[in-house]
């Protein structure tokens, strides 16, 4: 009983999804429903991404869809030019309904060259991630920044000029591999491997250099090496999320990935609360729903998002989960507030009472 | 045994000579401490010691190892450890968590062992907290592991920066005007710290300090420098005498002036 | 021969533009260290004003040397102060927090300007056509074709600069300016009302982006809500080759840039836009702090 309290995320987590699934093919949570889930999902890993560099490390990147880019176009190389998913049968394996709910294990093949692409496009956004990493040691703050922007939009610029990903054009023919089983796989993953690096040595060292650098280095940090863990590992990551990207859209151009995108996942960091992971999981998962919440008013959208966006940075400095952790992440470092779900459950239970005795 | 020997360093800043000429020698045991007025040159003496600066010529020894070329990081790993005159502790982290970053280059998982959480990581994640626990007890922080480090109050947020330079196990320990913006209470406790480092752990210990009594109580030999040149050393008697220091803590003429009384 | 100095005399005045918008940008980053990214949509804001303050009082027609220097100073004084209004409702709650917390913010600002223009029915979404302040009119010197309206945007910029180069160096102003740059808790307790100080940063910049987006209007006269983020960034990536806080490097980078454009564009249309990321990667690896700004060290 104890084993099942500690590990209850591990089965949580497969019902969560399990869930969706059920409530997809019982048509109560519509396609469109499910596209913004998924979404959110890749957005989620590129925030957690950033959020390794820029929560943990302190280093700010405006260029982190540059990395995503890289992912992205090289994984849809690797799953429609090198070894293309639609030469092999895409036949679902095991297929099954239980009353109206079906369930199916696609073709093994075409997963298999899709966790190829995408290993792939982690990889080569992680070399790119060492490329720019190494260079901007020498600057801080906001000259980072700006070196982030500028690699970001060069990383463009080459991608508009390579035929072999269709120029300016963009590309078109990327097989749709992604669905939302993998999605919410990584982006589980994406949590747990973030908790993980937050909650060891590597993590430590990387926030003593975002706290004071020259501390750092004195108590034997390597402070540089480090760093370029941190790039290394972010930009793997925002390569898998580039990878998931690629094949939910099945189409991509260069102008996607501008630095204005760059900066959507500084908003998102920002917005959920920078250098914790529940924060950005709830700043992604909250800033990509919101303009879609606000399509009905399809031209006032944007105008109250970007005003959203002032109020949220003027008046909740710490992000709108005020720098807490959800409890299912173990992160038992002290100072960081803890946040249950079972206090969500007290908190309607008191109000409901406070209704009540209202009446 | 030395663990930190200077040989002769110098150091220039565009056409300005900061330090000039400095030697030392720290053993084991040893309370060592170096005095001067404002903008003698001290911390540059110290930030060469530790690596921060390279010295234009000398050369740094770490237990015997020569470090030219080395970044701080590296000595500390040699056996070195330092304080600064304006605290710098990790503020966004935890007490527990500001002494257990000192742990990490001596952390025996890798990247891959720490991603997968193996039975590897969990037991030196258990080590490291133990011993940094062990630390915060002896100085009588364990009633504060979980505050934020800039939640403590000044005196003890001096005492952290010194438990985290003692996570790092040094033979060599540097402290950076430690008495800086403490009332005469809080400087006889650090008396009493910086004595009881020293009989319980043996090692060497270098001080830069602006308050003199402290100075003469607890160091058993001193450098004097001014404008960044060493001019007289030796025990606290002999240097509290030595006309020349007074000279370059008074001024010349307080110095005649007093001749006359 | 001649075709290099048309294209040179083309990027000047291309490179004037920029180099009036850098200088907001510079101007604000040396004074508050914020990177104000919505600082393009002043250019846009300035252009709007001068499309509206003509035909107003004009109704639309190709207007004299006076009119048009009364409408920049329209334009550029009701851009400042909107510029002015967002600083003091958008900016000036957060200064006291980390740079990046104004940063985002001023993308909120740039997000809410922009969207709010194209939906208001005036102003709308459809690109507009902005009338000419000068007619072009073709001199030929030595041998080159050159366009007037070209060689009058140049010198009237570099006069601009030279007045704002003389406030800042000789005016209590400008002094003040100076002194909030280099320490804004000292500056306050010597005297200076930081708030002013800053308040009339944002108008001289806004300003001066107005007036930058009148001259690209009258070259490229097509009017769009979102015209300013790409000018904004190629500003932005000028102040910074210059060296970010310093207003000579934002002209000398501006210039630059501009001239650079020009010349590439003309052997290689492909890599216009990319050119400049590309200079600001080269300048930023090898001298970080731009041309000439100064290197900031960090006391131990």
């Amino acid at each position: 009983m104890n084993w099942l309290k500690k590990n209850r995320k591990f089965i949580i987590i497969p019902l969560i999804y399990l869930l969706v699934h059920v409530l997809n093919q019982a048509k109560i949570l519509n396609n469109y429903i499910l596209q913004v889930l998924m979404l959110i999902g890749i957005n989620l890993i590129m925030v957690e991404s950033l959020n390794v560099l820029t929560g943990m490390t302190g280093q700010t990147s405006l260029g982190q869809a540059g990395f995503m880019a890289v992912g992205a176009y090289v994984s849809a190389i690797v799953t429609s030019i090198l070894i293309p998913a639609k030469n092999f049968s895409s036949a679902a394996l095991i297929s099954f309904k239980i009353g109206k709910i079906g369930f199916q294990i696609t073709s093994i093949p075409q997963n298999l060259i899709f966790l190829l692409g995408t290993l792939a496009g982690g990889v080569v956004a992680a070399i790119f991630g060492y490329i720019i990493g190494t260079p901007s040691l020498k600057l801080k703050g906001d000259y980072l920044a700006i070196v982030t922007l500028g690699f970001g939009e060069v990383i463009r610029q080459i991608i508009r000029v390579t035929p072999i990903v269709g120029k300016s054009f963009g590309m078109v023919g990327i097989p749709k591999l992604a669905n939302f089983f993998w999605i919410y796989f990584f982006a589980m993953l994406t949590i747990f491997i973030c908790r993980n690096f937050m909650d060891s040595s590597y993590g430590r060292a990387c926030m003593a250099i975002r706290d004071n650098e020259i501390a750092a280095d004195t108590i034997g940090i390597n402070t540089a090496r480090y760093k370029v863990i941190a790039f290394v590992y972010s930009a793997f990551i925002a390569g898998i999320s580039g990878s998931m990207f690629a094949h939910t859209m099945v189409y991509l151009h260069p102008d996607t990935f501008a630095y204005t995108k760059s900066t959507d996942y500084v908003i998102y960091l920002y917005a959920g609360g920078v250098g914790s992971i529940s924060g950005s999981i709830l700043g992604a998962a909250a800033l990509t729903a919101l303009p879609e919440i606000l399509r009905q008013i399809s031209n006032w959208r944007l105008v109250i998002y970007g005003l959203l966006l002032v109020l949220i940075i003027l008046f909740r400095p710490t992000g709108l989960f005020g720098g807490r952790e959800f409890s299912f992440l173990g992160l038992k470092t002290g100072g960081i507030k803890i946040f249950h779900f079972s206090d969500l459950w007290s908190w309607i239970g008191k109000k409901k009472s406070v209704e009540e005795a209202g009446k | 045994m030395s663990v930190l020997k200077a040989d002769h360093i110098s150091i220039q800043f565009g056409g300005l000579r900061a330090v000039n000429d400095f030697s030392i020698d720290l053993n084991l045991g040893d309370i060592q401490a170096i005095i001067g007025p404002n903008g003698a040159g001290k911390t540059t003496v110290f930030n060469m010691l530790t690596g921060i600066y390279q010295p234009t010529e000398g050369t740094v020894y770490v237990n015997g190892k020569s470090m030219k070329g080395c970044k701080p990081y590296q000595f500390t790993a040699a056996g070195l450890s330092r304080t600064f005159q304006n605290i710098r502790l990790f503020n966004r982290s935890t007490v527990l968590d500001n002494v257990k970053m000192a742990y990490t280059f001596k952390m025996k998982y890798n990247f891959w062992e720490m991603l997968t959480r193996t039975g590897n990581y969990y037991s030196e994640e258990k080590r490291v907290t133990d011993e940094a626990m062990r630390l915060l007890e002896m100085f009588d922080l364990t009633y504060a592991t979980d505050y934020f480090a800039n939640n403590l109050p000044y005196g003890e947020q001096r005492k952290l920066e010194i438990v985290r330079a003692l996570a790092t196990a040094p033979q060599a320990l540097l402290l950076d005007e430690p008495a800086a913006g403490m009332n005469p209470n809080e400087i006889d406790d650090l008396v009493k710290l910086i004595r009881r480092i020293h009989d319980e752990m043996g090692i060497g210990i270098l001080i830069i300090e602006h308050h003199m009594k402290m100075v003469m109580a607890i160091a058993d030999f001193i450098k004097v420098i001014d404008f960044g040149e060493t001019i007289c050393e030796g025990s606290p008697s002999t240097v509290q005498k030595d006309p020349k220091v007074i000279e370059a803590y008074l001024g010349r003429h307080a110095n005649e002036g007093g001749s006359d009384k | 021969m001649a075709r290099f100095l048309q294209l040179l005399v083309f990027g000047l005045q291309l490179g004037s533009i920029y180099a009036l918008l850098a200088i907001g940008y510079t101007m604000v980053f040396g004074i508050i260290r914020m990177i104000n990214m919505m600082h393009g949509d002043f250019l846009m804001i300035g252009s709007y004003a001068v499309y509206f303050a003509v035909s107003l009082l004009f109704g639309n027609q190709l207007i004299g040397p006076a009119a048009a220097l009364l409408v920049l100073m329209i334009s550029g004084t009701v851009t400042g102060s909107i510029g002015v209004g967002i600083e003091r409702f958008a900016y000036r709650p957060l200064r006291s927090r980390a740079p990046i917390s104004s940063m985002i913010s001023a993308i909120g600002v740039g997000l809410f300007v922009e969207n709010l223009f194209r939906i208001i029915p005036f102003i709308g979404p459809n690109p507009r056509t902005a009338p000419k302040l000068m007619a072009d009119k073709i001199i030929t010197v030595g041998g080159v074709d050159l366009n007037i309206v070209s060689i009058v945007v140049i010198l009237f910029s570099l006069v601009i600069m030279g007045i704002l180069y003389y406030v800042i160096q000789n005016t209590k102003i400008g002094m003040q300016m100076r002194a909030v740059a280099c320490d804004k808790d000292a500056s306050a307790l010597m005297g200076s009302n930081v708030d002013n100080v800053v308040s009339a940063t944002f108008f001289i910049g806004a300003g001066l982006a107005a007036i930058s987006g009148a001259f690209y209007a009258n070259r490229y006269p097509v009017l769009t809500v979102t015209m300013g983020a790409t000018l904004g960034n190629k500003a932005f990536i000028s102040a910074v080759v210059g060296g970010i806080g310093d207003i000579r490097g934002a002209v000398l980078g501006g210039f630059i840039m501009g001239i650079v454009e020009i010349l590439v564009s003309s052997v290689l249309p492909d890599l216009a836009y990319g050119i400049s990321f590309i200079v600001l990667v080269i300048i930023l690896l090898f001298k970080p702090e731009g041309l000439l700004g100064k290197p900031q060290i960090e006391k131990v």
